[in-house]
C-alpha cells in the first residue's frame, strides 16, 4: 500500500521577513523526493515544520490525508535526520543499534570499516563515520517517511555512492524527503524534485528548470 | 517502544546531569543533617535553582541530542518530567533520611 505525506499552507516568517509562504510538497512511499535550494531559503525550516518541531504561523502536514499536528511524536510515521550529528557521544555503536532495533551485521556488510568499531563510543569515531551511523540508523529504522537534511556532508565520494545505494534499497519500504547541496547526487536518486526559492516550492523536471529558478548557473 | 528500552533511554538522559545533581542533593542532605528544619526552605530553593540551571544548560548545550530521543519516540516533556521528577524524589528522600539520622 502506498502512503502519502503532503505539506502545504505553510507560513513562516522571522520578524517581518517572510521565509516560507507558498509551499506544496508531496512525498510517497516507494519514492525519493529531492528538495534543492540556495542557502537561507528555508530548506531546514521546511523539514522541521514537516517534522513538527518548528512552530510556524500556519501549516498543514497530512499523512494519507490525515492531519498530524506533531508528527515527531510518531516515529512510526516519520523520522528526521538533522544536518548535524545527534547521537549522544557517550553511547557505543552497539548500544545505538540496539536502541533502534537494528542489526550491526548489515551495516558491516555495506561499510566493512565499522567491523572493529562495535564497542567504540560515538565520540571516538571520525566525523564521516559518525555521519554514516546517523544516516544509517534513520534510513534503516522502520517508518513510513524519512526526512534527511544534508546527509552527504562529511562523507567521501565512495561513501556517498554507498549511501545512495542504501537509500535506493530502502525506498522500497518508505518514502524519503532529502535535501543536500550535492545536487547532482540528489538528481541521481530523486524520483521527484522541488526547488525552494523566494519562499516557494517549484516542481523541477530537469536541469533546465534548475537554471531557470536560479539554483545553478546557465552553462 | 518497549518499556525496558524506555527506562534505558531515560537513564541515559538522566546520566547526562546525574553527577552534578546528585552532588547538590548530598550537599543539601548534609546541610539538613547539620542545621535541621529551619534551613529546609533555603535548601528547597537551592535545589530548585540548580535544577533550573541544569535544565537551561542541557537545553542550550546538548539540544542536538534531543533528536535522538525524539526519533525513538520519547518526547522532551516526558524526558524532563520523569528525570527531574525522579531527581526531586531522590532529593526529598535524602532530606528525610538526613532528618531522621540527626543526632
Amino acid at each position: 500500500m502506498t502512503h502519502t505525506l503532503t505539506a502545504d499552507s505553510i507560513q513562516l516568517e522571522f520578524g517581518l521577513r517572510p521565509i516560507l509562504s507558498d509551499i506544496y510538497i508531496q512525498c510517497q512511499t516507494g519514492k525519493i523526493t529531492g528538495l534543492l535550494g540556495r542557502n537561507g531559503q528555508g530548506k531546514t525550516c521546511l523539514m522541521r515544520i514537516v517534522y513538527g518541531d518548528l512552530p510556524c504561523s500556519s501549516r498543514s502536514v497530512r499523512f494519507d490525508n490525515t492531519v498530524i499536528p506533531q508528527p515527531y511524536r510518531r516515529p512510526d510515521l516519520v523520522r528526521y535526520l538533522p544536518q548535524f550529528n545527534f547521537i549522544p557521544p557517550s553511547l557505543t555503536v552497539e548500544r545505538v543499534f540496539s536502541d533502534f532495533n537494528l542489526g550491526l551485521h548489515e551495516l558491516e556488510n555495506i561499510f566493512p570499516e565499522f567491523r572493529p568499531s562495535r564497542r567504540s563510543r560515538i565520540k571516538d569515531l571520525s566525523g564521516g563515520e559518525r555521519r554514516l551511523i546517523n544516516i544509517y540508523i534513520i534510513s534503516r529504522s522502520s517508518s513510513q517517511f524519512v526526512l534527511l537534511d544534508e546527509p552527504f556532508s562529511h562523507l567521501t565520494p565512495l561513501q556517498v555512492e554507498k549511501v545512495k545505494m542504501l537509500l535506493a534499497e530502502e525506498k522500497q519500504n518508505k518514502g524519503f524527503l532529502i535535501t543536500d547541496h550535492l545536487y547532482q547526487d540528489i538528481l541521481d536518486i530523486s524520483d521527484k524534485l522541488y526547488v525552494l526559492s523566494d519562499g516557494r516550492t517549484r516542481p523541477v523536471k530537469g536541469t533546465e528548470d534548475l537554471e531557470t529558478f536560479g539554483y545553478i548557473r546557465a552553462s | 517502544m518497549k518499556f525496558p528500552a524506555t527506562i534505558r533511554l531515560l537513564l541515559t538522559f538522566y546520566k547526562s546531569f546525574f553527577f552534578f545533581s546528585f552532588l547538590m542533593t548530598v550537599a543539601c542532605a548534609l546541610l539538613c543533617w547539620e542545621y535541621g528544619p529551619p534551613i529546609l526552605k533555603v535548601l528547597f530553593w537551592l535545589k530548585m535553582a540548580t535544577l533550573y540551571l541544569t535544565f537551561y544548560f542541557i537545553r542550550s548545550y546538548r539540544k542536538k541530542e534531543f533528536y535522538y530521543y525524539r526519533n525513538l519516540g520519547l518526547r522532551d516533556t516526558v524526558l524532563w518530567g520523569l528525570t527531574l521528577g525522579f531527581d526531586g524524589c531522590l532529593f526529598i528522600l535524602f532530606l528525610i533520611l538526613a532528618y531522621w539520622l540527626r543526632p
